[in-house]
């Protein structure tokens, strides 16, 4: 028995050396860069003093279930948490969307546009310094706007770029803090720059592009010139910055907070309770079903808004039973899709018509015909389109005896989206349409759905997060049909039309009248059935004061929220 | 004895490399691109295939299991597509904390189990026997993982909130936010707390199992002659039972300890991911759904290798405790 | 056999020469029921001069009844019983399983186990003078070991096997005697000498399982003299061993009970053995005593019918071919003792006046049977 005892003791002490899984040891980039970092930081708070207001100070603590997946690289990052610690943590970009979803200065100073829309000339601001002590300057813009552009890095959102020269061409140096950048006119073009982190040209210059994936810079030691500094990064656990000091003060100056820990906790019930225990300051994304109790509790309140994701079955056109639109849209108005809300969402969430979020200036649900639930009329489209119940099962066949029975799948861990297929199931039953939902894990389903040559599926449900900057090319697009995205296999000249309209059409104004025409062709086509944005849910205790979140992201003005000093 | 330790580990090699064969075939022939993890919209084919040669994923099957085993035997164990790093530093980094809750566990377990089994077996037939078995069969038959969240709303929710003890202990990870800013003292203290909830979820199911035994070994060895003997010398109740019964009714559970190592190891999975513990179990997982190959392998390799040395151990402690065996 | 035991063999032998026939156990005593002529006159002798002399006993036992409380209903395994022994007495306790002489022994260490086994109102068991039947754990602790020491049937089992001989033994010099490790060791390769061990030295770090079975038995009993003990308590001491080591074993008690006047306490259902050893024997039978008196009396004049029956089944070498006496039927459970005369069921001579309880009747000279028939 003391044996045991002392084993167990040699562990815990053994682990106190080593339990933090800090990456920093090991890589040369790292161990040179980290120092030059402190001993900036060291001169900064020397130089940029914390002003004594009482705002300044304290830790803000966020728990979220996934890691920041990509880091602070952001050549190489899709992932939501990522593309938002670099836009309003770690790094800076060249602008930000104000409420309006109108671009606003960051980074860049001003710029203009030339006359004939095929140039933009960006003014970078001469105040922002790298955490390492180097400026920001227009080189830095220029790296990262070839970085991403070329096809090595593999740079996920490469559609972002359809329309931009590509470089080298693309980008010139004017001067230190001016650089161009060439285009083709098209809509919403300066979206990509609100989302794209500036890297820094003199610590990743050197690297090659399509080993930017594997560099340490992202996930063990980025080093940026946002409002804050990347302190630590342990894998699976947290991450860890601080305030930084020698932020510009035309831009606020240094955050109020003196640390900011993002936790990652993989248990939604955890998270909870870490919550209602005061343990983590914010809870990303709690579950529906746990709002009431941060409802209930006092020191907590919930922010709710609609977001840029959605919810959506995808038909696969290719299969007989898929291929007549007419189908496509009686099964949409055979599933009660507000009910499903309410059940699933517990109200939290908005039904959807097509991919264009209600918030979004191209919204528009009065003068867009919606197909709203109707059995009945969903019955007489059936029939109409030739499928009937022949043979008194309850499952309609066409007239060559095939049966209208399909598959939906999804993908294992989703509760809710085991729930839509499982209503989905019992609505269309109603109409004779049999649904069998199927479990799929997940890296097996991508590729089954994303394999051009496979296509292993009838109906799946998904999801999409979207930009502001909207675009159902990849997914609509006849020209793509061979590209991952098109699952669906949509071949209509009338939305093909309108979607390439649609990307070069700059002025707001005239763009509305054609996504109007896009979300009716949307609608009769029904690629997909829409149907939810959820809203997103968000814990936060009381003490943080002035958090602003939308669906330009949760992170939104961290560097401006505070901690009650009464509750430090 | 030598001898027969070497024979064992030299047995234990082929047993090894045999696992880790099975384990990278499985991994590398089951369903699932590791690049489609990587896709957004506007990734071109031809970039996806880059991706997919920038991780050495273009070569057929049985290549990449020669480059693997090869490198493995020098002690490269790869890179991991996931984490970016070195899969010998991830390993590096989640392994100690994963052994850190499974000793404790064990100690726990081993601890407490013991002591109770004894416990009833000298009282067998009283009110308290029973009691602890009925106590026993209800923490047998609970999954860790509902032990593990019933132990977070009790001690860590409502303790806090609801019934304001002056205890109470933290729900997740493996030290507090504030950890770098405490005392030594103060660092100890917060690493044991954030040990106490889940060590107690792994602990109580394994201390059941092991009381279980524990008390059948006892009441066999207790109608022992030579524990009559020893009652005979004139030696105190304590003694007896402690020194003489004790040793002997050990030695059963020592099987346990090599069958328990790798239960214990499956069952961190799922504490792991509860607790928010950056554990070894949490990330071989979350390799496999990624497809992360030279992690999944690794890992399993690390794994196979540890259960094959607690069983080893297991043999050791046998001949450690009962010199009948040392002779054979 | 290995060197050792051989030996030691040839050590016995040559000291009992006179007591080669008896060697062979059994046979040996059906050859002469009465030991050799000259021994018993000499202990009789020595008894007799004990008797003679208001000398209090060491051990008294007066009424000792061990009731066990089971779920089947009270099991009496031993009724009633009264006895002593003397200083430096051999006493030996005879009787068939079962007919509670291993109770008696282990209820006078106070080594039943306490649920289930009672020793009612009455029992006395006063060594030294001392009450040990309801004294303090403590005081019964102090004695076991020290100055009564047990001894048990099965040396394969009654040794711990993960602890050394040496270890075992010096467990009870440091515990009694308050002895260092060291000093205590000394003192156990010592003892391990006496009791005739070959290279005690080497054997006292060895483990109960590389000795044989009578070496093991010389290491129990190494370990009950340890701390001299007044009494020795032994129970079946050469039951489970080859007849040849009983005999040296046998020796070996007889030795050392001459070295160090030790009394001892024989239990046995080995008639030729009670026959080497003993002074005194008291018969039981169906958890009373129902015959005691001198090794002479018992052999020569056996009074009670079921003494008789005893000595009548031992298969005799002088006539072979003779189908083996047998008491007919079995020992009753002693959950249900028959009314009457326990032994009425399986007795040649039971009539009238058997069906009463039987009292012991006193023939004289510290003899008794239970047998209205006695003394007619």
């Amino acid at each position: 028995m003391k044996k045991v005892l002392a084993i167990a003791a040699g562990s815990v002490l053994a682990a106190c050396g080593g339990g933090d899984s800090t990456e920093v040891s090991g890589d040369p980039f790292c161990q040179a860069v980290l120092p030059r970092v402190a001993a900036y930081m060291e001169q900064a708070r020397s130089q940029h003093p914390t002003p004594s207001d009482p705002r300044y100070g304290g830790t803000v603590v966020i728990g979220s279930i996934g890691e920041v997946a990509d880091g602070l690289n952001s050549a190489i990052s899709a992932d939501h948490s990522s593309t938002q610690h670099q836009q309003f943590v770690g790094l800076m970009t060249l602008v930000n969307y104000d409420a309006q979803l109108n671009a606003q200065p960051y980074l860049a100073e001003s710029w203009e546009i030339s006359e004939d829309g095929r140039a933009i000339t960006f003014h970078i601001r001469q105040d922002v310094y790298w955490h390492d002590g180097e400026r920001t300057d227009a080189n830095d813009v220029a790296f990262t706007y070839e970085v991403v552009t070329d096809p090595l890095t593999a740079f996920p959102n490469a559609a972002f770029w359809d329309h931009y020269v590509k470089e080298p061409e693309g980008v010139e140096v004017i001067d230190d803090f001016t650089v161009r950048i060439s285009l083709e006119p098209h809509s919403e073009f300066l979206d990509p720059f609100r989302t794209l982190g500036i890297l820094p040209e003199h610590l990743l210059r050197d690297v090659p592009h399509d080993q930017l994936a594997q560099h340490p810079f992202g996930e063990q030691c980025p080093v940026g010139n946002g409002p804050f500094v990347f302190v630590e990064h342990r894998s699976q656990d947290r991450w860890v910055f601080e305030a930084n000091p020698a932020f510009p003060a035309a831009l606020g100056g240094r955050p109020f907070v003196d640390r900011y820990v993002y936790r990652i906790i993989p248990e939604q019930t955890t998270l909870l309770t870490e919550l209602l225990t005061e343990n983590i300051d914010v809870y990303l994304a709690p579950r529906p079903d746990q709002a009431q109790q941060i409802l209930d509790d006092p020191n907590l309140e919930l922010l709710a808004y609609t977001f840029r994701n959605y919810v959506f079955v995808g038909w696969n056109s290719r299969k007989p039973q898929l291929s007549d639109a007419r189908v496509r849209r009686a099964i949409t108005m055979a599933t009660n899709r507000e009910e499903i809300v309410q059940a699933i969402l517990l109200g939290y969430g908005t039904v959807a018509n097509s991919g264009v979020p209600p918030f979004h200036w191209a919204y528009d649900d009065e003068n867009v015909p919606t197909l709203a639930y109707d059995p009945t009329a969903a019955r007489a489209l059936l029939d109409e389109a030739g499928w009937r119940d022949r043979d008194g099962d309850g499952v309609r066949e066409s007239a060559d005896g095939t049966r209208l029975s399909f598959s939906i799948k999804y993908n294992t861990g989703n509760q809710q989206r085991q729930d839509v297929a499982e209503i989905m199931q019992a609505q269309l039953a109603q109409v004779g349409i049999e649904a069998r939902p199927q479990v799929v894990e997940w890296a097996t389903l991508l590729q089954q759905i994303n394999t051009p040559t496979l296509r292993d599926f009838d109906g799946v449900v998904m999801g999409w997060v979207t930009e502001f900057k909207l675009n159902d090319m990849d997914l609509f697009h006849s020209a793509r049909i061979d590209q991952p995205y098109a699952w669906v296999g949509t071949h209509n000249p009338e939305i093909d039309r309108l979607l390439e309209q649609l990307s070069v059409t700059v002025d707001r104004e005239e763009a509305k009248e054609v996504w109007r025409e896009y979300q009716a062709a949307i609608v009769e086509e029904q690629p997909y059935t829409y149907f939810y944005f959820p809203d997103r849910l968000d814990g936060v205790n009381r003490r943080v004061r002035g958090a602003v979140m939308d669906a330009r992201g949760e992170w939104l003005n961290i560097k401006d929220w505070y901690i009650d000093p009464a509750s430090r | 004895m030598t001898k027969y330790l070497l024979r064992r580990l030299l047995g234990a090699v082929p047993l090894v490399l045999g696992i880790a064969t099975i384990v990278f075939f499985a991994v590398n022939l089951a369903p699932g691109d590791p690049t489609l993890y990587f896709l957004s919209p506007g990734m071109t084919q031809e970039v996806v295939e880059q991706t997919r040669i920038n991780f050495g994923l273009d070569q057929p099957v049985h290549v990449r299991y020669a480059r693997w085993l090869g490198a493995m035997l020098t002690g490269d164990f790869g890179y991991s597509f996931s984490h970016s790093r070195p899969v010998l530093d991830v390993l590096a980094d989640f392994l100690p904390n994963t052994l850190l809750l499974s000793a404790c566990a064990l100690g726990v377990a081993f601890f407490f189990g013991i002591l109770v089994g004894t416990y009833q077996a000298v009282r067998q037939y009283s009110l308290s026997d029973s009691a602890f078995s009925v106590v026993l069969l209800f923490f047998y038959s609970m999954p860790s993982f509902w032990l593990a969240l019933m132990l977070i709303l009790t001690l860590s929710l409502f303790a806090r909130n609801v019934w304001e003890w002056p205890i109470w202990f933290p729900a997740s990870g493996m030290t507090s936010t504030e950890y770098d800013f405490l005392s030594f003292g103060g660092q100890v203290r917060d690493r044991i707390a954030h040990l106490v909830l889940p060590t107690l979820s792994l602990a109580l199911v394994l201390t059941a199992g092991i009381a279980r035994y524990m008390r059948g070994s006892m009441l066999e060895v207790i109608r022992q002659d030579y524990v009559r003997t020893a009652r005979a010398k004139g030696l105190s109740e304590r003694v007896v039972v402690f020194k003489h019964a004790l040793r002997n009714a050990l030695l059963p559970i020592i099987t346990l300890v090599g069958l328990y190592i790798p239960v214990l190891f499956g069952g961190t999975v799922f504490i792991e991911t509860i607790f928010a513990w950056p554990g070894m179990g949490r990330t071989i997982v979350e390799a496999i759904n990624t497809r992360d190959y030279p992690l999944v392998m690794a890992g399993s390799f690390f794994f196979a290798s540890m259960v094959v040395a607690a069983n080893l151990i297991a043999d050791v402690l046998y001949a450690v405790v009962d010199p009948r065996i040392r002779y054979e | 056999m290995t060197q050792h035991e051989a030996a030691g063999a040839a050590k016995s032998a040559a000291k009992s020469a006179a007591k080669s026939a008896a060697s062979s156990a059994a046979t040996a005593a059906a050859n002469s029921a009465a030991p050799s002529a000259a021994q018993s006159a000499a202990r009789s002798a020595a008894n007799s001069a004990a008797q003679s002399t208001e000398v209090e006993p060491l051990l008294a036992v007066r009424d000792l009844r061990a009731w066990f409380l089971t779920d089947q209903g009270v099991a009496k395994a031993v009724d009633g019983i009264s006895f002593a022994v003397r200083e430096g007495e051999t006493l030996g306790i005879v009787g068939e399983s079962g007919c509670g002489k291993t109770v008696t022994s282990l209820a006078i260490l106070g080594l039943l186990p306490n649920p289930p086994a009672r020793l009612m109102d009455g029992s006395s068991v006063s060594f030294r003078g001392q009450e040990l039947v309801g004294a303090e754990e403590k005081r019964l602790r102090a004695l076991r070991g020290n100055e009564i020491s047990m001894i048990f049937q099965e040396p394969m089992s009654s040794l711990n096997p993960v602890f050394t001989v040496g270890d075992q033994i010096a467990e009870t010099l440091r515990l009694h005697r308050r002895m260092d490790r060291k000093a205590a060791h000394g003192e156990a390769v010592r003892l391990l000498d006496e009791v005739g061990i070959p290279e005690p030295g080497r054997r006292v770090d060895e483990y109960p399982h590389q000795l044989s079975g009578g070496m093991r038995q010389r290491v129990m009993i190494a370990m009950a003299i340890a701390c001299a003990p007044k009494l020795l308590i032994a129970d079946e001491p050469t039951t489970a061993l080859d007849v040849t080591i009983q005999a040296q074993i046998l020796e070996l008690l007889a030795e050392l009970r001459r070295a160090h006047g030790m009394a001892v306490m024989l239990i046995t259902h080995d008639l030729g053995v009670v026959a080497e050893v003993c002074d005194r024997v008291i018969v039981m039978y169906a958890g009373q005593i129902v015959e005691s008196g001198t090794v002479e009396d018992i052999f020569v004049r056996p009074a009670h019918p079921y003494t008789r029956g005893l000595l009548a089944s031992l298969p005799s070498v002088g006539t072979p071919g003779r189908r083996l006496a047998s008491i007919p039927g079995t020992v009753p459970s002693p959950l249900h003792w028959p009314e009457g005369c326990r032994f009425r069921a399986r007795c040649p001579s039971a009539g009238e006046g058997c069906e009463r309880a039987q009292e012991l009747v006193a023939l004289g000279d510290g003899r008794a049977a239970r047998c209205w028939r006695v003394g007619t």
